[in-house]
């Protein structure tokens, strides 16, 4: 209980309109000497005080609790109040006013809105007052119950203030393990990627060895997917976003070409039907565009209808740069159109090997990077992925 | 796949032996001379005798790290020529600015393709 005083004076000390409070309670009764204490079932502690009598009292300041009045406040939870002992029949032999010389004195206790005693807003002098009056008893009733809800809300907000700080610590220290995590995890994956390629070159394998070493190279592509893709993640949460190289891309339609050609190699069932004009000089980040539109394909290649076609369209006009991913299948609902963006979404009942669910997340992070749009729409037969960049600076654009 | 190269001499430098190993491998597969390092000081030892035309570097190791070995190949007389190229886990931009300030003239990020590895090879040297 001794440790808790400290930070039960740093409470009422927190509160702005405490000072107010003490002078407005000096101004109604006239006390020379008013105070806010913690009182304990063996403790008295000044929290705040206004003190016109040189009483020599400052916060944190104890007073043994079996001289004071307050005690008596906390066992019977009703106000004390003395106009003047030297009249007052309960208190005129009483050691309190002698030990401490005052003739007027007022004691309210202060309890917290759910019960908990908290401890009084007193005040004394040496001289006598009129304080027994309704007036003065109810305005001072109604400072301590204000000082105790300031104390509950104070407290209540510093508890919801420090779940944050401490839930806010624990997801930095998430991402920086994944972040660890993914980083150690490329060593030995480049190991087994390297060893598969190299299964592959030698000239005594055979047949069904060369299929494993292709499971093998296959497995390892989609790990490596997951780590770029977690990686990134955490990268867009620490860091405020995906980094970007941005420069005049050359030729960006090969490259867009190239996404096409590598994702029709891992799916060669389905048919990828493109429409990509030249592009050349956009100002962008030319290998994150090749990730937006690796994400965006092979998310219409994992959830689209394999019976349709995928279509990717690349247009450039009037200084607007369109990218566009469709593919056949039920119109997915308007509430989960809503979350596709969001990290680790997946479908429900979607394929295992869908990935972690951060594909087209990171495509709305490298669009947001490249103050770009990303927008999806989706009726009975068709979603439609469409990524905008406004005013995009290309050179040589047809 | 790049087209075929006149023979270097490439040292490998990674403290995942099978990581070096399986690289050098593939290299004497393709024609070319390697030779393993398993680690930075063992690199530095092994580099002035090998005189590598190309060094292909890790750049997190224990003891001596691949920055490191990459300043200390610029700073040497008979390996200032050397291609120097980071094959590292890392490849955020803080980690490629610090290689190519070490003395890194290129950067790949793990896990490399064959393909990627023969690409930087075949580049223009300095």
């Amino acid at each position: 209980m001794q440790s808790q005083l400290p930070a039960d004076v740093a409470a009422i000390q927190a509160i702005s309109a405490v000072p107010t409070i003490l002078e407005a309670v000096a101004a109604i009764t006239g006390l020379g000497f008013v105070c806010i204490a913690r009182v304990t079932d063996n403790t008295w502690t000044t929290c705040a005080v206004r003190d016109r009598l040189g009483f020599g009292l400052a916060p944190g300041d104890q007073l043994d609790i079996t001289t004071t009045l307050c005690e008596q406040v906390r066992d019977t939870r009703s106000t004390i109040v003395i106009d003047d002992v030297h009249t007052d029949t309960t208190y005129r032999e009483h050691h309190t006013p002698r030990i401490y010389g005052f003739r007027s004195y007022i004691s309210v206790p202060i309890v917290r809105p759910d019960g908990e005693y908290f401890g009084t807003l007193c005040g004394l002098d040496p001289q006598p007052a009129s304080l027994s009056n309704t007036q003065t008893l109810a305005s001072l009733t109604l400072f301590a119950q204000l000082i105790a809800l300031q104390l509950t809300s104070e407290s209540a907000l510093a508890a919801a203030e420090q779940a944050l700080l401490s839930e806010r610590e624990t997801a930095e220290l998430r991402e920086q393990f994944i972040a660890v995590l993914g980083h150690d995890v490329r060593n030995p994956l480049g190991a087994i990627a390297n060893g598969a390629d190299l299964l592959l070159l030698l000239p005594e394998i055979g047949a069904r060895a060369t299929a494993v070493a292709q499971r093998i190279q296959r497995s390892a592509q989609r790990i490596t997917r997951m780590i770029d893709d977690v990686l990134d993640f955490t990268r867009g949460r620490m860091g405020g976003g995906i980094p970007l190289t941005l420069r005049p891309e050359a030729a960006l339609d090969t490259l867009l070409e190239q996404v096409v050609a590598e994702l029709r190699a891992q799916h060669p069932q389905r048919t990828i039907v493109t429409d990509i004009m030249p592009v050349d000089g956009l100002l962008c980040d030319g290998g994150r565009i090749g990730q937006l539109l690796s994400n965006l394909l092979n998310n219409a290649l994992v959830h689209g209808d394999p019976e349709h076609s995928v279509t990717v369209l690349a247009h450039y006009r009037a200084r607007r740069f369109t990218l566009a991913v469709s593919n056949g299948g039920p119109a997915i609902p308007p509430d989960t159109l809503a979350q596709l963006f969001k990290p680790f979404w997946r479908a429900t009942g979607g394929q295992a090997s869908a990935g972690l669910g951060l594909g087209l997340f990171i495509v709305a992070e490298i669009a947001r990077s490249h103050g770009a749009s990303i927008d999806v729409s989706s009726v009975p037969d068709r979603t439609t992925f469409v990524f905008t960049m406004n005013d995009a600076g290309a050179a040589a654009a047809p | 796949m790049a087209e075929q190269l006149a023979p270097l001499r490439i040292l490998v430098v990674d403290d995942n032996r099978d990581a070096a190993d399986l690289i050098a491998d593939f290299l004497e597969i393709h024609g070319h001379q390697a030779k393993p390092a398993y680690g930075g000081e063992e690199a530095i030892q092994l580099a002035p005798e090998f005189a590598p035309d190309v060094v292909l570097l890790d750049l997190g190791m224990p003891g001596m790290d691949g920055f490191a070995v990459a300043t200390e190949f610029k700073r040497h007389p008979k390996l200032n020529r050397t291609l120097v190229v980071a094959l590292t886990a890392w490849g955020d931009p803080a980690t490629r600015d610090r290689a190519r300030d070490a003395g890194c003239d290129q950067h790949l990020v793990k896990p490399a393709s064959f393909d990627a590895i023969l690409n930087v090879l075949a580049a223009p040297r300095l």
